[in-house]
């Protein structure tokens, strides 16, 4: 009896310890459980309706890229602007300025060392795929979310958490998720996982910048 | 990506059927241009285009056609603008990269280049969309790929939206299919026309909006063929009855309506199977622009009923319009045979036919009719011609006067718009209907071409050698973008370099160890790790040691439709062929052109415009000469000066007043309007000869008038039927005919007079027998 009840005890330790592992050391193994409603102040219809009010952010990043390609990580920094509904910008300072904006389905980038070039967004499905999660976000589109993620939501108080599983093969080709951390009408950061493990982890820096992890 | 799949098209908005009526080619330059016409890959290509006012619906319209169009069989390619960037590693293009690029040098893969090259590619690390390429960036890090991808795509200058091709104002998506059948194959490109037509039909539409839109020369040619062979039968079926219904009002008689038609059938069979024994089959518009010509022969038995009084037997009566029937007959094939000594084999083609036509119509009129008819026949209505319409037979000297004055103002008005008098725009021979062209000229604008009308042609022996040739002419085409002549061109050895050139570039490519040992030095002070670029490694390594890459290895690939449509073999000679852009100093590109026979400028627009005038000289030529054959047989024939002006006069200054009419409508002459005149000249000589003749009485020549003016209305008639076709040849043929010949008909009647005193001295002779 008593055996027993060590071994459970144990057992139930072990678990706890591999669940917080999970959960703040490796957040993408986390089973993931969609809009627990007893932990969440609001529904993901209620944070989307948030983001939708926003016209526009302007906000700096510092992003940290790890790649198996690496011996260290790879470090950024930069700023971000997003116009509703459609416009995106992110322009990396340091290391080295390059830019990328996207306007509706015409895509520039340039940098000092390339010259300007166009893309249609909608040539590179997960290209489009990819801005479709950050512009969907920002804009509370939820349609368009939903068009290429299957969506987790998790929140708590102001804190909530969007997790993005692509469904189309174009993007999963290259990502396995993207989750995105923020706290009332804003986003803080953006956590992508790549099909070959790669991460990266983008913090952004709102003025206003209270609770940023 | 697919633009240059369909270079030269424009050029091509003229269907075979012209081809064959233009001369041979005599240049490369004009051979070429022939040979694309009947058999260029340009011929395979269908414009397709989905109208519609809802952007999303016409992309998506035009994914769902292009995704069903590729699973058929039919099509060698079908390109809307869609495609992916993961495709890249599949394609020839990542395969073959360090042979195919342009930035294969020694010095690219030392340890000063690498390193610059690692330290970009960390930094472009930070790019947003770095994963897209991070599979990439160990197997091609110095990024071939991409400028080779740039290269390419630098050349599709064609709008998209939602990833397709689509007209800037987005009322339309725009496609390109290639079928697999060669384009002068009418009965497979019915059959890629009608497969592109019922996938679009079962493509769900919410709300039917959408509209399917079709060009290229297949659905011209298509939409000739069935437009012509369904205006054909209405039409000639409208003539027909029109032609019976004159000639029974005229005879009262249906067995001479239908003895009339013998001659024209028996010349029609007679000189179709002769033609077909002489040059083996052939072409449709030869048949119809022979059995336009030998239209006069309706005329021949007609002469004969009218003259029939009742009085002589048939073949008697025959003999008094004899000597002017044939007459006309031969001065007719003499004029016609002048043209069958033309090396261009359209119209001597049609010249035969026209001789052997109304020889045949001539001799079944002359010897077989009389004998289908009673010896003593008369038809019933022209037993007594009415006398009523005497008075226009002596209009007198005031109307011969007055007839001269249109033939005055009418050479005025041809001298005033000299200018405008010949035809030399290829396009407006085509008998394809302007709206159809005009849509043709705007999809292919909207795909953004190429500047049709120049072109580069470099001829060899070899794929190889056309591939040296085209790179050894870089360094001039560079100068000339650069003094602004040009603002781009484009060459099949900018996608596939000649043997030469990718053996060049594999000599410069390190080996594994070379390269390895580099790779360590180059990433010195780099977080990359130099065991990832393996890939890299053993990609430079395979490359060395790779056999030259041909244009059958880029097959299938949007590269090798590329390399494909640039690079052409004919009867074992290559062709390259470097595209311009934006040409704005042709006189720059002639200057500065290399003086080799094997490279040519071609200016498209000179050379067609060339092509028609030598055309039309030689035709000219020809008519000068029939010109001459005709004087000379009716000098022999008539003798006597007078007469011989009353007979020609009339039917000139007709072809005169009509060419001067056509200019005030605003046409230009055409190969069909001189096909025309010709017919108009042979039925108008016949008038000038019967209205000229001396004729024993008044009531003969009341009859010649009968004859005539039932000739005249019925050829007014057909043609004025056949003038309502949609057509653009057919129209042409038809106004120019009836016109023709109604100008022809009312100038004989006023100026063909036979000698006054004569003509009163038989009257009276009338009188006098009428009294007793």
């Amino acid at each position: 009896m008593n055996t027993v009840s060590k071994t459970a005890t144990l057992r139930r330790a072990i678990c706890l310890t591999l669940l917080c592992l999970m959960a703040w050391g490796n957040p993408w193994t986390t089973p993931w459980t969609i809009a627990n409603a007893h932990a969440a102040p609001q529904s993901l219809q209620q944070l989307m309706a948030a983001l939708a009010e926003v016209q526009s952010v302007q906000t700096t990043f510092s992003e940290t890229k790890t790649m198996a390609l690496l011996s260290e990580p790879l470090q950024s920094t930069g700023k971000l602007v997003y116009r509703a509904p459609d416009f995106l910008e992110k322009r990396v300072v340091s290391p080295q300025p390059s830019y990328y904006i996207v306007n509706g389905n015409d895509v520039t980038v340039g940098s000092a060392q390339h010259k300007e070039r166009h893309l249609v967004l909608f040539q590179f499905p997960a290209l489009e795929a990819f801005i479709a999660a950050l512009r969907g976000t920002l804009a509370g589109d939820l349609k368009t979310l939903k068009e290429y993620y299957d969506i987790g939501f998790e929140s708590q108080a102001d804190q909530w958490t969007l997790q993005l599983v692509p469904t189309n093969d174009e993007m999963q080709l290259y990502v396995k998720a993207i989750r995105i951390h923020g706290s009332g009408d804003k986003i803080r950061q953006i956590d992508t996982l790549e099909s070959n493990d790669d991460r990266s982890t983008m913090i952004i820096h709102h003025s206003d910048s209270s609770s940023a992890q | 990506m697919a633009a240059g799949s369909w270079i030269m098209w424009h050029k091509l908005q003229l269907i075979t059927n012209v081809a064959q009526f233009m001369p041979q080619a005599k240049t490369p330059a004009e051979k070429l241009l022939l040979e694309e016409l009947h058999q260029g890959n340009a011929a395979r290509i269908i414009l397709i285009a989905i109208q519609g006012n809802d952007l999303k619906a016409i992309t998506d319209a035009s994914k769902h056609l292009a995704a069903r169009l590729r699973q058929q069989r039919i099509f060698a390619r079908v390109d809307n603008g869609e495609y992916s960037l993961p495709e890249v590693e599949k394609t020839p293009l990542f395969r073959y990269r360090y042979v195919l690029s342009p930035n294969i040098t020694a010095e690219r893969f030392s340890v000063q280049s690498l390193h610059e090259i690692f330290q970009q590619r960390l930094l472009d690390l930070t790019s947003p969309f770095a994963f897209f390429n991070k599979q990439l960036l160990t197997q091609d890090p110095t990024n071939e790929t991409g400028a080779l991808l740039e290269s390419l795509l630098s050349q599709d200058k064609t709008h998209s939206q939602y990833g397709v091709w689509v007209s800037p104002d987005h009322q339309r998506a725009l496609l390109l299919a290639q079928t697999q059948a060669q384009g002068y194959d009418v009965q497979a490109q019915e059959t890629a026309i009608g497969a592109i037509r019922s996938a679009f039909a079962q493509y769900p539409q919410q709300d039917q909006t959408l509209r399917l839109q079709l060009s290229g020369p297949a659905v011209f040619a298509s939409n000739a063929k069935n437009q012509i062979q369904q205006e054909v039968t209405t039409l000639s079926v409208l003539a027909s009855v029109a032609v019976m219904l004159i000639l029974w009002l005229a005879y009262r008689s249906l067995a001479l309506v239908a003895i009339n038609a013998i001659p024209l059938l028996s010349a029609m069979v007679i000189a179709s199977a002769v033609l077909t024994v002489i040059f083996g089959p052939i072409h449709g518009i030869t048949l119809a622009f022979g059995i336009t010509v030998i239209g006069v022969a309706i005329d021949y038995p007609i002469h004969l009923f009218s003259h029939l009084s009742g009085e002589r037997s048939v073949s008697e009566e025959f003999k008094t319009i004899w000597p002017t029937m044939r007459l006309g007959v031969i001065t007719t094939i003499a004029g016609y045979s002048a043209m069958t000594a033309t090396h261009f084999s359209g119209l001597a083609q049609l010249g035969l036919f026209a001789i052997i036509g109304l020889l045949s119509a001539a001799v079944v009129t002359r010897w077989v009719l009389p004998a289908l008819l009673p010896r003593h026949y008369t038809p019933v209505a022209t037993k007594v011609i009415p006398g009523r319409f005497k008075r226009f037979l002596n209009p007198g000297r005031n109307a011969a006067v007055l007839a001269l004055l249109p033939g005055i103002i009418a050479v005025v008005i041809i001298g005033l718009k000299s200018g405008s008098l010949w035809e030399n725009d290829l396009s407006a021979l085509s008998p394809i209907p302007k709206q159809q062209l005009a849509l043709d000229r705007q999809l292919r604008a909207e795909l953004g071409a190429p500047d049709a009308s120049h072109l580069v042609l470099v001829s060899a022996p070899s794929a190889e050698a056309a591939l040296q040739q085209s790179e050894a002419l870089v360094p001039w085409l560079n100068r000339l973008k650069k003094q602004g002549a040009i603002s781009d061109f484009d060459a099949a050895s900018r996608y596939l370099p000649s043997q030469q050139r990718q053996h060049q570039r594999q000599q410069q490519l390190p080996d594994s160890a070379q390269l390895e040992n580099a790779i360590q030095q180059a990433l010195q002070g780099l977080p990359f790790k130099a065991a990832q670029f393996q890939p890299f490694v053993h990609a430079v390594a395979g490359a060395k040691t790779l056999s030259p890459v041909t244009p059958e290895d880029l097959h299938g690939s949007a590269l090798g439709s590329k390399v494909q449509s640039l690079l052409l073999q004919r009867n074992n000679r290559w062709s390259a062929l470097i595209l311009l852009y934006g040409v704005s100093d042709a006189e720059a590109i002639t200057a500065s052109a290399p003086q080799q026979s094997d490279v040519l400028y071609l200016n498209f627009k000179a050379t067609t415009n060339q092509l028609i005038k030598e055309f039309r000289g030689e035709t000219l030529t020809r008519m000068q000469w029939a010109a001459l054959a005709i004087l000379l047989v009716l000098g022999l024939g008539i003798r006597q000066g007078g007469r011989l002006l009353a007979a020609l006069l009339p039917v000139m200054l007709a072809i005169t007043v009509t060419v001067a009419l056509l200019l005030i409508m605003g046409q230009s002459l055409s190969v069909f309007n001189l096909v025309a005149l010709l017919l108009v000249f042979g039925i108008g000589i016949d008038y000038g000869l019967f209205f000229s003749r001396q004729e024993p009485d008044v009531r003969m020549r009341q009859r010649t008038l009968h004859a005539l003016s039932v000739c005249a209305l019925s050829t007014v008639s057909v043609f004025a039927i056949l003038s309502l076709s949609a057509v653009p040849v057919l129209q042409d043929i038809g106004i120019t005919v009836w016109l023709g010949v109604l100008l022809s008909f009312v100038f004989a009647l006023l100026l063909s007079q036979p000698s006054a005193a004569h003509n009163t001295v038989k009257e009276n002779a009338v009188k006098e027998n009428t009294t007793k």
